[in-house]
């Protein structure tokens, strides 16, 4: 098992379009401390002058309609609190922000840098794209040897199928681990020099470590369900016409119409697996004596429910997999 | 079920269907019973559609069949397959390899699969002949070098049977024999070969034992020359001769069968070349050409897969263990004679 596991590894790094595929996934990566220079760097003189400038029109503003603005916000507040109420949901929930109205300098000028907060937010959004790239992959690792007939010729040699679908499973998830760690490390520490340059690199790191081991782990995850999904539809174009599909009509449109699927989301999901919890809104409306008025109800999906269902459907993917690779004729 | 090792390959009630889109069934091999024995070149024959490929596919595990049982060399498959598939090399229809992979390194994922020492990549690239493009990426090889690098492949394991499926597909004149060759060669040194093939007179060049195979059901099996013997409706004879009209009279005043073939005639009937010219001879006739047509695989195997030869076995006419369908040769001269 262990030499089949390395023969696959061995065919994994030999090939060109996963070469590729990491090479674009590693300068993607590099692309994003574009953004981190961009949040690490302090304002500059013209972008302080003109954030005093609007900060003074929006504070004269506010001095001449400011009462009023407020009275209105906290009137409309009220009211949506006790509609909350009536709904039976909790009016605490409902928060305008109204104490927080008044202008202030700090609304006009660039946020402050702050390398833990700003690099764990830029993991964030890098997930998508580890998500992806090792799912294309891992599909295309093994749908590649069943479109070219290359797994009869193997099977004549390795005829234990469960070991080789095994092996094929486990060198995509061994092999995606250190480029995707890679990818990472690029970002962290190309951000903390960054932040270092300019005098901000301090902050906890804990949750950007943390970050990046939920996103380290997704990949292999990911990898893993893409090799199931390779054997099951046996042609790279196919598995990723699949993914594609999904995303359209289940995530896209499914989930909006049938918002009570949303919990089940496999983007929810794996939101919630890598930030620590995601949430979504859903509108409940209620007919009152001056029409009709929604309220957007927040609801949690935790990271434990993300990596539940995660972790269900890529077992039950690897089970389908193993169970058809098993029983399949191969011409 | 018989576990004889005198068998290479057996199998009983080998029977595989497919769902047509139609929900209709088509039978792909419809209770097969084969026996390959172990030693020589054995051609498994049939035409297009017969089921020999598919045959091949169930014995190597790539398919599963509905029913019926297989060994090699005693052992059940696809059961024992792991214990015994390091002893069988095959190629099946086309070779399939990395197409983006060196010849080198296509053998080296296969070698490193069944821990065999990495150096005897070069040997077997060297047998074949293909050393000097072995860091060559295997898609840019033509037919006949990746017929090669299959069967190098096959000889990684230095395998007991190596299975041979349509070896010659494709191949120019050179390569048909040098794959002839190989598989004679490998043949010699104790190993069983059992090619499937369509071109029958490749076959009847190097093969020792045949079985034929129509609409998946074995026709015949036995060694090539009793079943040539025993297919042979006779030994006719093609005649040139200017008078053919009066020839035609006195032949056929013999006992003779004569028919006309454009300007030739062609005399059956348990013919002696010589009894021809004599009685020619004796009308005043006399021949311009005179050549003894033999019976051939390729007679025998139209004669019996457009309908049921002479000599041969029905499907529930076997008697137990191996050679079990060999064609007698006594019942097969006897079968020549009349």
């Amino acid at each position: 098992m262990i030499r089949l596991v390395g023969i696959e590894l061995d065919r994994f790094r030999a090939r060109l379009l996963i070469r590729l595929g990491v090479i674009a996934l590693l300068v993607l990566s590099g692309l994003t401390l574009i953004s981190a220079w961009d949040a690490a760097k302090p304002a500059s003189a013209a972008q302080v002058a003109q954030a005093t400038q609007y900060f003074e029109q929006q504070e004269a503003d506010w001095k001449e309609n400011g009462p009023q603005m407020l009275a209105d916000c906290r009137a409309q507040e009220a009211t949506a609190r006790k509609d909350a109420e009536a709904a039976g949901t909790d009016p605490a929930d409902v928060d305008y922000g109204c104490d927080h109205m008044a202008p202030t300098l700090a609304n006009f000028l660039p946020k402050n840098p702050n390398f833990a907060v700003d690099t764990a937010g830029l993991l964030g959004q890098l997930a998508a794209l580890y998500v992806l790239v090792p799912a294309v992959l891992a599909v295309s690792f093994v749908a590649a040897e069943f479109s070219t007939g290359a797994i009869g010729n193997w099977l004549t040699f390795a005829p234990r199928r469960t070991r080789v679908l095994a092996s094929k499973l486990a060198a995509a998830v061994v092999a995606t681990i250190p480029y995707a760690a890679l990818g990472l490390g690029l970002v962290i520490g190309g951000s903390w020099l960054i932040y270092a340059h300019f005098g901000e690199a301090h902050g906890g790191t804990g949750e950007i470590w943390a970050e990046s081991g939920r996103i380290l782990a997704l990949a292999a995850v990911v990898a893993m369900v893409g090799a199931a999904l390779g054997t099951l539809l046996r042609h790279t174009a196919a598995a990723l016409g699949v993914v594609l599909g999904w995303a359209v009509l289940v995530e896209g449109i499914l989930m909006n119409v049938a918002t009570g699927l949303r919990p089940w989301s496999v983007v929810m999901n794996i939101t919630a697996w890598t930030n620590g919890g995601a949430e979504y809104y859903v509108n409940k409306c209620t007919t009152t004596p001056t029409g009709q008025e929604c309220t957007a109800i927040v609801h949690q999906v935790s990271q434990t429910h993300g990596a539940v269902v995660g972790g269900v459907v890529a077992v039950a993917l690897v089970a389908a997999a193993l169970l058809v690779f098993r029983r399949r004729d191969i011409a | 079920m018989s576990t004889s090792t005198t068998t290479a390959i057996s199998t009983r009630g080998l029977r595989k269907t497919y769902r047509k889109l139609n929900g209709r069934r088509s039978v792909a091999v419809g209770g097969l019973d084969l026996d390959v024995p172990i030693g020589g070149v054995h051609g498994f024959l049939g035409p297009n559609g017969a089921g020999k490929t598919t045959t091949i596919r169930m014995l190597l595990g790539l398919i599963r069949p509905d029913s019926g049982t297989m060994t090699l060399f005693g052992e059940d498959v696809p059961a024992r397959l792991p214990q015994v598939v390091g002893r069988v090399g095959a190629i099946v229809e086309q070779p399939k390899f990395f197409p983006s992979f060196s010849g080198r390194k296509n053998l080296s994922l296969l070698a490193r699969a069944i821990d065999a020492p990495p150096h005897l990549v070069d040997v077997v690239l060297e047998d074949v002949g293909l050393t000097d493009r072995a860091k060559d990426r295997y898609k840019g090889y033509s037919l006949g070098m990746k017929q090669r690098l299959a069967i190098a492949a096959t000889l990684l394991k230095d395998p007991d049977l190596l299975i041979f499926d349509e070896p010659t597909n494709g191949l120019d004149p050179a390569g048909i024999r040098e794959i002839r060759g190989t598989m004679r060669g490998l043949a010699d040194r104790g190993k069983t070969v059992l090619v499937s093939s369509h071109i029958l007179a490749e076959v009847e060049q190097v093969a020792d034992t045949v079985s034929i195979i129509a609409r998946g059901e074995l026709i015949a099996s036995g060694k090539v020359s009793d079943l040539i013997g025993a297919g042979a409706t006779a030994t006719t004879v093609r005649v040139g001769i200017v008078d053919s009209e009066r020839a035609a009279q006195v032949l056929q005043a013999r006992g003779w069968g004569v028919t006309r073939e454009g300007a030739y005639l062609v005399v059956s009937g348990s013919v002696q070349p010589g009894h021809i010219t004599r009685a020619l001879a004796d009308q005043g006739l006399y021949l311009d050409e005179l050549v003894p047509i033999r019976a051939d695989l390729e007679s025998v195997f139209l004669e019996l897969t457009a309908g049921r030869g002479p000599g041969t076995h029905a499907p529930g006419d076997r008697p137990d263990g191996p050679g079990a369908h060999a064609l007698d040769s006594d019942s097969a001269q006897a079968g020549a004679a009349s």
